[in-house]
């Protein structure tokens, strides 16, 4: 009976294809419907494939499923779909071992799934997906400097890789050398120079860096970062999206006025006035969207202040 | 004058229209099998292609947006690139003049590319060329069609009557050979409906993500290499951040900057952020 009413659902099967978008664009997917999917594609899967009525385009979506299901460690199910994938493609298609390695991955056998991407890198040196496999499977066994190594070998070779940059810049932060996960940064707003939350999480780090000078700098990032999403705009619909920033210039001008070297006498004219709007900002923002937490925040500003250090 | 209709034989429609109609689809049907047999040949591609169209994306990036970080992370990143015993430009322009044929020898030293170049035109055109002899040399002079419901103007007659002289006959009558090139453009989107079932084929499909790169350049990448390492040479680092407070402020208030002598580029740069916001 539930193969039926699956069927009924999945008259459309692109249709489903566009929900799931929606979906995961809202990130609203919860675990339970992330599972409930994967079933309906499944299911829809077996049905095309017991009807003979194969269309190349479904073997994509076969792949898809096979990797949301070895997310959700449902290894069964991926290993059968593997299965008819080999079936299909023969043992030698590149993308099967792929699969086929990710299962082991998934299975925590760590070295035979090592083996198969070797294998497929001796016979193909360019393939990413592979390399990247191997920076993973290093990460997943907690061999931070490793990974690290392995990553900026493949960053020689594909240094436009933007995932890429981003797990660097991740594992760097991991291990607390904040420069050079400043250096990835760097790398990715040159890669998406208008992303904004790109110059607000580089601006995180070089806060963490610490020095009078480097407050400054982050101080101009979250401003930039600000001034590429402004969300302050009377008919917004939805809350603004980049508090951080805010948070950010506030703690960063008042970092910069208790270190050594950096004073209130130094800042500009308009970095105070950057300061007031951020406070006011603030206040409005937490006012109007959660005004449960106004005392919170406004104690936050008053320990802030950098009008009464001197 | 009297518009004389001209009687075709029933046997022109049975062996000349019909058969080139029927001949021209089986070919085409044959030749997406044969492109897809040819071209299944792996196209394998080097680590040392890939790093070079890399390399020269990255720089073209960093000169293209290198306002967006510090000075002294730009100033990192040209060294990187253009130290002249070190950088990575200097060290492939030193190894450069090793291939003296240029973008010759290069263009020949990438065998692959070379071949399936070959192979796409052998597939193409050798049909093409036989069609076309067996067409002229079997139905030559054949009237074969009559173009119904519309007269048309005089200037369509080296168009669909080529291979007969005859300027007393009326442009609404097709020969052979015409007939044969209407069918082969206007059969294409037949075919793709008839032949729809297999667009790509099936281990193609599978393989195809293992290859993503750019098709091999035709440049020698020294040149390439040359003309981004004086681009970034040139560039004076001017930070987009030195007055970023006061521009986002006077943004907040819808002012617009004040002209000073010295943010020449703050007012037109966050116009076009502005722009660019949407993506």
């Amino acid at each position: 009976m539930a193969e039926t009413s699956y069927l009924l659902e999945l008259s459309d099967y692109q249709n489903k294809n566009s929900k799931i978008n929606i979906n995961s664009n809202e990130g609203m997917l919860t675990n339970y419907s992330f599972i409930h999917i994967i079933h309906i594609l499944y299911t829809y899967f077996v049905l095309i494939n017991n009807n003979n009525n194969n269309i190349y385009s479904v073997y994509d979506v076969v792949e898809q499923v096979i990797l949301s299901l070895l997310d959700c460690s449902r290894k069964r199910e991926a290993g059968e779909l593997i299965d008819l994938l080999k079936l299909k493609f023969g043992k030698d298609s590149v993308r099967v071992q792929r699969l086929q390695a990710m299962l082991y991955e998934c299975q925590n056998v760590y070295s035979r799934a090592n083996e198969i991407y070797s294998n497929i890198l001796e016979k193909y040196p360019a393939d990413m997906l592979s390399m990247k496999r191997q920076i993973a499977i290093l990460k997943s066994n907690g061999n931070y400097s490793q990974a690290i190594t392995l990553l900026n070998t493949f960053l020689q070779i594909f240094m436009g890789d933007f995932e890429a940059w981003l797990e660097l810049a991740s594992l760097h932060i991991r291990l607390l050398s904040y420069r050079n996960a400043a250096f990835c940064y760097e790398e990715l707003i040159l890669i998406q120079p208008i992303n904004h939350v790109l110059y607000s999480k580089y601006a995180d780090i070089i806060y963490s860096i610490g020095g009078a000078d480097n407050y400054i700098v982050a101080l101009k990032y979250y401003t930039h970062s600000l001034e590429l999403n402004i969300s302050n705009e009377p008919n917004n619909s939805y809350p603004p999206t980049n508090l951080s920033s805010i948070y950010g210039i506030i703690m960063s001008m008042y970092a910069y006025c208790n270190s050594s070297g950096g004073s209130l006498a130094k800042l500009n004219e308009h970095q105070i006035e950057l300061y007031n709007w951020a406070q006011n900002e603030l206040k409005q923002i937490t006012s109007k969207y959660s005004p449960t937490k106004l005392p919170l925040v406004t104690a936050f500003i008053n320990s802030t202040n950098i009008k009464q250090q001197d | 004058m009297i518009e004389e209709t001209i009687v075709l034989d029933t046997s022109i429609r049975n062996w000349v229209v019909i058969p080139i109609l029927f001949v021209l689809f089986i070919v085409s049907a044959l030749k997406s099998n044969i492109a897809g047999l040819m071209s299944q040949t792996e196209r394998k591609q080097n680590l040392q292609n890939v790093m070079e169209v890399q390399t020269l994306m990255r720089a073209r990036r960093l000169a293209a947006n290198y306002n967006r970080i510090p000075s002294f992370s730009f100033n990192m990143r040209k060294a990187y690139f253009t130290n002249k015993e070190s950088g990575l430009f200097a060290l492939k322009e030193n190894n450069a003049p090793s291939n003296p044929m240029g973008a010759l020898g290069n263009a020949f030293k990438d065998q692959s590319g070379m071949t399936d170049m070959l192979k796409g035109n052998i597939v193409n055109v050798v049909p093409q060329i036989g069609l076309m002899t067996w067409v002229n040399h079997f139905f030559s002079g054949f009237v074969a069609v009559k173009i119904p419901f519309f007269p048309l103007t005089i200037r369509f007659k080296t168009f669909l009557q080529r291979g007969i002289e005859l300027s007393s006959l009326d442009v609404s009558y097709v020969s052979s050979l015409s007939w044969y090139f209407l069918c082969w453009f206007g059969l294409e989107g037949i075919n793709s409906l008839l032949l729809q079932e297999r667009p790509i084929l099936n281990e193609q499909l599978l393989q195809s993500t293992v290859e993503q790169g750019l098709p091999p350049q035709q440049t020698p990448v020294h040149q390439l290499y040359t003309s981004e390492r004086e681009n970034i040479e040139l560039i004076q680092h001017e930070s987009l951040m030195d007055n970023v407070e006061q521009r986002y402020l006077y943004k907040l208030q819808n002012k617009s900057m004040p002209t000073k002598p010295t943010p020449t580029t703050s007012s037109s740069s966050s116009s076009s952020i502005d722009q660019q916001s949407v993506y």
